[in-house]
């Protein structure tokens, strides 16, 4: 009898520590998943890796600082501009570095993309310092539920991340601009002779790709701490996400997204975090030894 | 066409020409020139930490150029801070020294980094090519590679981690949990402060480093942590990390203390913290605007001035290097004999608290300059008087002699620490 409680009571606590990590892990999986699926979206369409896109979730989170720090926004309005100004940088960056070179090697778009992210980082040192930034956290307080420990705007990015990919889901299924956008990265040449405007579309995804970044960006900024490297770090991530769930593949980003938050944060607790990138680039490997196409990815003839 | 690419050409070539020529014209218009070089991480992960070294330097050689150079061997020398940037990449600090010193002739170079620190090691004392290293590193080990040539500023950490051990124990606390930066600094830290701590009859109840430099999300490892019901927990990194650490771990429900590794600095964590709110039953470094000496309240506001950042133990220590090493240079009568300069450090001392915002005492023979400790807890939101650490003397009767000529500054209090 007493042994039982007494194992009831140490299954307690472990479940309680496990359901804890999860809830870690599908927190920081859900910005993953909104940064690799801006990442996926982009490739898709243009087929080439966006080298720049952490640092336009870096960027981003700079002017949610930038608002509510020189004009004292609130946060959800500074929020909300950030993702409009990001939009408009996205077109921006599309227009300046990888349309001129839309007909050129690969490589070339490779190496502009890299010239890219070195001004964004450089820009963002030369106005703001090398050293970090907070964004005060608008919802300080924690809630108990189960057992975990959650603070509010934990739960705001989980809330916000599910809605933002619901919409995006929406955006892309039922409308016209989002459906030409499936339509060209489904087959390029198809969809321009069916008329559609290949370069507006590359456009309005890079819009999409870099408001989504932001949105990310400006949610996780109040808990952690914004900083010009921020971006090439979780940039190199999404990357690992996207292959892993397969290049151009929307859930394959999601998934992506929310399995690697949830192995970091198992791996960290329970393992060792010395081995944290270990765990991303280990699932990489062993899902594609097993399915080199990634978990979602389509066969390509 | 063929003419404009002739016109540019001309006109390219003649610009390089003006430029090669300006420093040739000045050159002979000007003083004498000693570059003193510095390699550290200028941009990327650790950039911030990097700078605040560098502004403290670069403050100190505009301070003693105003004052009017340095007089050596009856001629007037300026300073020249070199700075380039080397993102804690080992080869490419090891790059940087070299260039400083075939292209600039550096005597000296100052560096923050253990790791850029022991490739540095390695070149310094090639004969014919030698040059002084600078390094601003607590890790003991740095002296452990036996470089003649190398200096290390701050005080060796093992001091830290036996005062604040000592502190954290008199709170009545047994049980403690780690979650340190990840590197070579972080892994010395933790295995010299478990030892320690078991050896005074605690225990460590959970140790998860996490990499400060990279991840700003340590809610896993302090998950684990607090499950272990520990009453204080080691924690550290850069300080702003630090901060994220804290704040982290209170979300997650946690109520006990905190010890601070000497890298993260409790001032500055506060800072961005806005408050020591969430800080009670904090133990770590002083808070560098509390140090108690005379000089400290100028110098904090002039650099707070000049610099538009707050004031850190990074720039008051890298100030005073530079100070001692341009007394070097006048005491051993050469800029260009590292050596020399080497050798008549021990004459630099001491630089007081009348003029400088930290003391610093002497050199020990292994190459540590002679600097105390200083360390102060956080309990309801308090500051606690400075506890300054003194650790380079032999034996206590060398300490009280001296305690007799320094007696503590302002509210301080003076304790003796035997280092082995």
């Amino acid at each position: 009898m007493f042994s039982t409680s007494r194992w009831a009571f140490w299954g307690q606590k472990h479940m309680q520590l496990f359901l804890q990590q999860i809830f870690n892990g599908v927190m920081i999986g859900s910005t993953y998943a909104i940064v690799a699926l801006g990442l996926t979206l982009v490739f898709g369409i243009l087929n080439i890796p966006n080298f720049a896109h952490g640092h336009l979730y870096m960027l981003g989170a700079y002017f949610c600082f930038f608002l509510m720090n020189q004009y004292g926004f609130g946060y959800w309005i500074s929020l909300v501009f950030s993702v409009v100004i990001m939009a408009m940088v996205g077109m921006l960056v599309e227009r300046l570095v990888y349309r001129p070179l839309q007909d050129r090697p690969h490589i070339n778009s490779f190496i502009s993309a890299i010239g890219a992210l070195i001004i964004l980082e450089n820009g963002v040192i030369a106005i703001w310092g090398p050293q970090g930034h907070r964004i005060p956290n608008p919802y300080p307080g924690i809630v108990k539920l189960l057992g975990i420990t959650m603070s509010y705007q934990r739960l705001i990015v989980i809330v916000s991340a599910i809605a933002l990919i619901i919409l995006l889901q929406i955006f892309i299924k039922k409308t016209t601009a989002g459906m030409t956008i499936e339509a060209v990265a489904q087959n390029r040449e198809g969809a321009m002779l069916v008329g559609i405007n290949v370069n507006r579309v590359s456009s309005i995804t890079f819009a999409i790709s870099s408001a989504t970044a932001a949105a990310a960006a400006c949610l996780v900024a109040p808990i952690f701490m914004i900083s010009p490297t921020m971006g090439a770090f979780l940039g190199m991530k999404a990357f690992v996400i996207v292959i892993l769930g397969g290049l151009g593949s929307i859930p394959g980003a999601i998934m992506g997204g929310y399995i690697l938050g949830i192995l970091e944060a198992l791996g960290g607790g329970y393992l060792s975090a010395a081995y944290k990138d270990v765990y991303a680039f280990g699932a990489l490997i062993l899902i594609l030894a097993i399915k080199p196409t990634g978990l979602f990815g389509r066969e390509v003839n | 066409m063929r003419y404009r690419r002739g016109f540019t050409g001309l006109l390219l070539l003649a610009i390089m020409g003006l430029v090669l020529a300006v420093p040739v014209v000045y050159g002979v218009a000007e003083a004498k020139e000693v570059t003193i070089g510095f390699t550290g991480p200028i941009s990327g992960v650790a950039a911030e930490y990097g700078q605040d070294c560098l502004n403290g330097l670069e403050m100190a050689v505009k301070d003693i150029n105003a004052a009017g150079g340095i007089t050596v061997g009856g001629e007037q020398y300026t300073l020249n801070l070199v700075k380039l940037d080397d993102m804690i990449d080992p080869t490419q600090a090891v790059n940087n020294c070299r260039r400083l010193l075939d292209q600039y002739k550096a005597p000296a170079v100052f560096n923050p980094v253990f790791n850029t620190l022991a490739a540095m090691a390695k070149i310094n004392e090639e004969k014919g090519h030698e040059f002084l290293i600078m390094a601003y590193t607590s890790t003991p080990k740095v002296l452990e590679i036996g470089n003649k040539l190398l200096v290390e500023i701050p005080p060796p950490f093992t001091i830290y981690v036996r005062s604040l051990a000592d502190l954290a124990m008199k709170e009545g606390w047994k049980k403690a949990a780690m979650v340190v930066t990840l590197g070579a600094y972080g892994d010395e830290w933790r295995h010299i402060f478990a030892e320690y701590w078991k050896s005074k009859g605690g225990q460590i109840t959970e140790d998860k480093p996490a990499n400060y430099y990279t991840e700003t999300d340590f809610s896993a490892q302090l998950t684990a942590a607090i499950a272990s019901k520990p009453d204080v927990i080691l924690i550290g990194g850069p300080s702003a990390p630090t901060a994220l650490v804290i704040e982290q771990a209170r979300n997650l429900g946690y109520t006990g203390g905190f010890i601070l590794v000497d890298q993260a600095k409790q001032d500055y964590v506060a800072s961005i913290l806005k408050g020591t709110e969430l800080m009670n039953g904090t133990f770590g470094l002083a808070a560098v605007n509390q140090l108690p000496f005379a000089a400290m309240p100028a110098f904090d506001k002039k650099y707070t001035e000049q610099y538009k950042r707050m004031l850190t133990w990074e720039v008051c220590m890298n100030y005073n290097a530079m100070h001692a090493l341009a007394r070097a240079m006048v005491a051993a009568g050469t800029v260009s004999d590292p050596i020399a300069i080497h050798a008549a450090l021990p004459k630099a001392f001491p630089l007081l608290g009348d003029k400088f915002p930290v003391e610093f005492f002497g050199i020990t023979p292994n190459g540590c300059m002679e600097v105390a400790g200083s360390v102060q807890v956080i309990k309801d939101g308090k500051y606690s008087p400075v506890e300054t650490l003194y650790w380079w003397f032999k034996t206590e009767e060398e300490f009280n002699k001296f305690k007799a000529e320094h007696p503590a500054p302002g509210n301080a209090t003076m304790k003796f620490l035997k280092f082995e």
